[in-house]
């Protein structure tokens, strides 16, 4: 077990009544790209040229898991008044550090920009979201998500390319993939959870996972669905 | 007048011709004109595509060399491979880097790029060279290179437009793995904006975000442009069909006008509405005035205009015209006032009215009804002073003549006397009693007995007995004086002595005895004699007894004086024949 999880568990154990921490596991388990691959998206830019394949290697598709977030719904007891958290999303230059942020209802999201511009961010649909004005190097904003499940689609004024979503849902349990599609939920409590996955714009068309978390790990492999096809909003 | 009427309406509608084909003659060439700069413009915007799409093609061989030059391939790996990118490194790599870009044959690019397997910068080469470590993945040109495309793009960063482009850096020895990517990129500049138009002759200017960026001239018609770019900018369909989806407009820069065309520019610098516009200058030589503006001295040549034709027909219309003046107006003019000057000079009484014709003729016939007028009323005057002078009254004389009444002509218009009824005072003739001097005036006698027999001497004014004067020879009719004017005693006593002998040396004793005798009776009434002339007084008795000689029947006249409301008055008294 690693080192994180420890910590975390022994957080929880504190934080929990010792009844709930009794029925809690983790869960864990690793995307499982469809057979076919990831497809390449379609190209949001063209020159004067066509883009040209390199003669070394093939051409690869963009990696996904950046763009996924794994969430846990249902559950036989939800902690009440879940507490609001702060959640920290960077701005690493032309990008965000992950171009799709879960974040829990209610809770606020900070914006540090680390890169050398000063773009101007606002909310798609939601102007009065975010303060109307450039952020400079090294500054940052704060926003909340408030209560409503939704998406929020953040553009830069300024820039086509500098965009990112976040993803406010009710569930308690949220986990983001790592490189390789790896996820955990460290302390999911006791009692029937529904796993879905959500990708770039939407939740993926696929059977949610059904699964009954006891009071140990439980390892789940979800397939995902070719060509990542997401469901109708 | 006519033909020269017609002439002059032939000429007017020639030259309305001329003009109308004078200013319709360049409407053709100028739609022929408009039609080969609009495909000038459409080829000059194709030409620019061409131009930019073969800069860009260039560019993306260069970020290839860039992407396979061994240090690079090194530096990039390297950075990939460490948490952070430090700024010895940065300086290391952007030392091969700029190496690279002098290494570079033809047009060097302006900057350029390195970024590792993370899309971070690895370093900047050319532009903002202490910048490092930032991340440029989410560039869709960065992301493409990062996946393994070399393609070109075109940025709108800090108010200029950058032509990129990208290739991936891959670590081809086994086992081969991307391991970032290398951008290059050059500025827009009004150089590359001249070198672009040069062979085309025309000029262009970039927009982005409602403004120029760069031209290749000073001229400045931001403005029209910018409107003709406006429904570009939602059109959904190919940029390569910009060029020929609309027709040229016309653009504005001070006294001088354009024929302009615009065109959608690609890449990631759409979203900042980048677009060009290509443009030429309109010549001036459209329009009739700019066509004549454009002639040539030799298009004026004996070889290339028919001078002598033009000057023939010139010459010739103008004969034709000339003619018909001198025949229709000059000649008849002159001739009708030949025939008023010898109206006015010789003895002519009338224009002929035969010799002209049309309104000329009118004219003449006017002069003639207006001379005709005027001598009517000569001869009207002339009779009326004859009626004052005719055949006399009731009681058989001709009635008094008085002469020193004033005239007293009758209103009527003239008619022929009446023939005179002669009334004669004895049927004996007079006897004419030479023996003793001229009688002199008698006073007043007392009326004549009414009884007497086969006397028909009227009774009336009181009159003195005929003078017994011996009965003067018959004459022979005098021709007949130019009738007297109006009023007799005006012409008495102020008549010249042109129409009588004034010195005496044709003088009538019995002409002489009456005048004597009507003097004394003047005297006698106390009435003024001065004026009073003989030759007048002759004269005047000669014409009337002239008139009453005329008559038939009458062989002599019998003058007597008389007082007639206490003035001296003289009676004519023909002698008829027996």
């Amino acid at each position: 077990m690693q080192p994180r999880t420890l910590v975390t568990l022994a957080l929880l154990a504190v934080a929990v009544p010792p009844a709930t921490v009794a029925q809690a596991g983790p869960v864990e388990g690793k995307l499982v790209p469809p057979p076919q691959g990831f497809p390449r998206p379609p190209a949001r830019s063209r020159g004067f040229l066509e883009p040209i394949e390199n003669p070394h290697l093939p051409v690869r598709a963009p990696d996904p898991w950046p763009s996924m977030a794994i969430v846990l719904e249902g559950g036989a007891a939800v902690p009440p008044a879940v507490p609001a958290t702060q959640v920290t999303w960077d701005l690493l230059g032309d990008s965000f550090a992950r171009p799709l942020i879960a974040v829990r209802i209610g809770s606020e999201l900070k914006i540090r920009n680390l890169g050398r511009g000063t773009p101007m961010l606002t909310a798609v649909g939601e102007p009065a979201l975010i303060a109307k004005k450039p952020i400079n190097p090294t500054g940052e904003i704060v926003l909340n998500v408030g209560t409503e499940p939704r998406v929020i689609e953040i553009v830069d004024e300024t820039t086509p390319h500098l965009r990112g979503r976040v993803l406010v849902t009710a569930a308690s349990q949220l986990a983001l993939p790592d490189a390789s599609g790896k996820f955990v939920f460290a302390d999911v409590p006791s009692g029937a959870w529904t796993l879905r996955v959500f990708y770039a714009t939407g939740w993926l068309d696929r059977v949610d996972d059904k699964l009954t978390v006891e009071a140990r790990r439980l390892t789940i492999n979800p397939a995902l669905p070719p060509g990542l096809t997401v469901k109708a909003p | 007048m006519f033909w020269s009427k017609i002439w002059l309406f032939i000429v007017a509608a020639a030259a309305a011709i001329a003009v109308t084909v004078a200013l319709l003659l360049p409407r053709p060439a100028e739609r022929a004109r408009a039609l080969e700069e609009r495909d000038r413009l459409v080829v000059a915007c194709d030409v620019v595509n061409i131009l930019l799409r073969d800069a860009a093609r260039v560019q993306v061989e260069v970020a290839g060399v860039f992407a396979r030059t061994p240090a690079i391939v090194t530096a990039v790996e390297q950075a990939g491979a460490a948490d952070a990118i430090t700024e010895e490194r940065a300086k290391a790599a952007r030392q091969v880097a700029g190496d690279t870009i002098s290494a570079v044959a033809g047009a060097k690019p302006d900057f350029a790029v390195l970024i590792d397997r993370r899309g971070r910068v690895v370093t900047r080469a050319g532009i903002d060279e202490d910048a490092f470590g930032d991340t440029m993945a989410g560039r869709f040109l960065v992301d493409d290179a990062l996946a393994g495309l070399l393609r070109d793009d075109l940025w709108y960063v800090g108010g200029r437009l950058y032509r990129v482009a990208a290739s991936p850096v891959v670590h081809r020895d086994a086992p081969a793995a991307y391991v970032g990517a290398v951008v290059i990129g050059s500025a827009i500049s009004k150089q590359l904006a001249e070198d672009v138009v040069r062979p085309l002759g025309g000029k262009i200017s970039f927009f982005a975000e409602g403004r120029s960026v760069v031209s290749s001239t000073a001229e400045v018609i931001d403005h029209d442009l910018l409107t003709a770019y406006e429904p570009l900018a939602t059109s959904r369909g190919d940029l390569e069909g910009d060029c020929k989806a609309r027709p040229p407009i016309t653009a504005h820069a001070g006294n001088l006008e354009y024929t302009a065309l615009v065109a959608r520019l690609p890449g990631e610098a759409r979203a900042a509405d980048a677009f060009f516009g290509v443009y030429l200058e309109r010549p001036r030589s459209l329009g009739l005035m700019g066509t004549l503006d454009a002639v040539r001295k030799d298009d004026m040549s004996f070889a290339h205009f028919p001078w002598v034709p033009v000057g023939i027909g010139f010459l010739v219309a103008l004969a034709i015209g000339l003619a018909l003046m001198i025949i229709e107006a000059d000649r008849p003019v002159r001739r009708l006032q030949a025939d008023a000057v010898a109206l006015a000079t010789t003895g002519a009484e009338r224009l002929p009215e035969e010799r002209h014709g049309g309104r000329y003729g009118s004219i003449a016939r006017s002069v003639n009804i207006r001379v005709d007028k005027l001598a009517r009323e000569v001869r009207a005057a002339r009779r009326n002073l004859d009626q004052l002078l005719g055949p006399g009254g009731e009681d058989g004389n001709l009635g008094a003549l008085d002469l020193d009444a004033p005239a007293r002509l009758p209103e009527a218009p003239p008619k022929p006397p009446p023939p005179a009824e002669f009334k004669f005072a004895s049927t004996a003739p007079p006897t004419l009693d030479l023996s003793g001097p001229p009688r002199a005036a008698r006073p007043t006698p007392a009326p004549a007995p009414a009884s007497s027999a086969g006397r028909s001497a009227p009774r009336g004014p009181v009159m003195i007995p005929p003078i017994a004067m011996p009965t003067p020879p018959p004459r022979a009719p005098e021709p007949v004086a130019p009738p007297p004017p109006a009023a007799l005693d005006d012409d008495i006593l102020s008549m010249s002595s042109s129409s009588g002998s004034q010195d005496g040396s044709d003088e009538d004793p019995y002409f002489r005895s009456v005048f004597n005798e009507f003097v004394a009776m003047k005297k006698h009434c106390g009435e003024p004699t001065a004026g009073l002339t003989y030759a007048r007084f002759a004269d005047k008795l000669r014409r009337n007894r002239d008139d009453l000689m005329a008559k038939p029947g009458c062989i002599d006249v019998r003058f007597s004086v008389y007082v007639k409301d206490g003035k001296a008055a003289l009676k004519a008294t023909p002698v008829k024949d027996a």
